[in-house]
């Protein structure tokens, strides 16, 4: 639901996180961190068994 | 995990993974997000980065006064994602042990770090603090791993002891 401040709209806590969720949605949040993750995972000496 | 906790809303669910958004509302309301992106098989299981930050950027810690709070909604998704990941292998490393990270960090930084950057590795410190901290009990439940390098500068991972200095943390669930 939306609030009138004067003359600005002010959206709820649920319209944020959905409005922010509409602008991520599909994109890597962290490319950099994943790329630096995967370059140590290949390169790892060891890992212990599953 | 009884410690207070913001409620987070589940996004974007698929087989590269899972987001986690909340909205901090500390000093002044900061929208924070938990994503764990598939990064790639390993041992016939598929590991997923823990990555965390403010929505905007990642290598801001935003003081907005709710740090534990924040910390414990972080950790309160990781049972949250295994519901959903079963065969799952968490990776966690922070964004503050990145190699590049000291000298982005010289850029804005106020301290006046000489040798060691009192930044560096914060965020893996924290996680390994509750870990230790809590490890009996979330042994119960999760098999831990922590990386390390070895004399020769190469990574090993190895079963996760309490109190030792890693780079990264490793969680499974139990009974694989």
């Amino acid at each position: 639901m939306k609030k009138k401040i004067g003359k600005q709209v002010k959206m709820s806590e649920s319209e944020l996180l959905s409005s922010v969720a509409a602008k991520l949605k599909g994109k890597s949040l962290f490319p950099e961190k994943v790329a630096e993750a995967r370059k140590l995972i290949r390169n790892l000496k060891y890992f212990p068994d599953i | 995990m009884n410690a207070e906790k913001y409620e987070t809303k589940e996004e974007d669910r698929s087989q590269k993974g899972v987001k986690y958004l909340f909205t901090s509302k500390g000093n002044s309301p900061v929208v924070k997000a938990v994503h764990y992106e598939y990064i790639m098989n390993l041992k016939e299981l598929s590991v997923y980065n823990l990555g965390f930050g403010d929505y905007k950027d990642d290598n801001i810690n935003t003081e907005n006064g709710d740090v534990y709070k924040v910390f414990n909604t972080v950790l309160n998704t990781i049972p949250k994602f295994f519901e959903l990941f079963q065969n799952a292998i968490i990776f966690v490393m922070g964004s503050d042990s990145s190699p590049n990270f000291v000298e982005k960090c010289k850029l804005t930084c106020k301290k006046k770090c000489t040798s060691l950057c009192k930044n560096q590795h914060r965020r893996i410190k924290a996680y390994r603090y509750y870990v230790d901290k809590n490890f009996d009990a979330l042994r119960k439940d999760y098999r831990f791993l922590g990386g390390k390098l070895n004399i020769d500068n190469q990574t090993i991972i190895e079963e996760y002891i309490p109190h030792r200095i890693y780079h990264s943390v490793w969680v499974m669930k139990n009974n694989i």
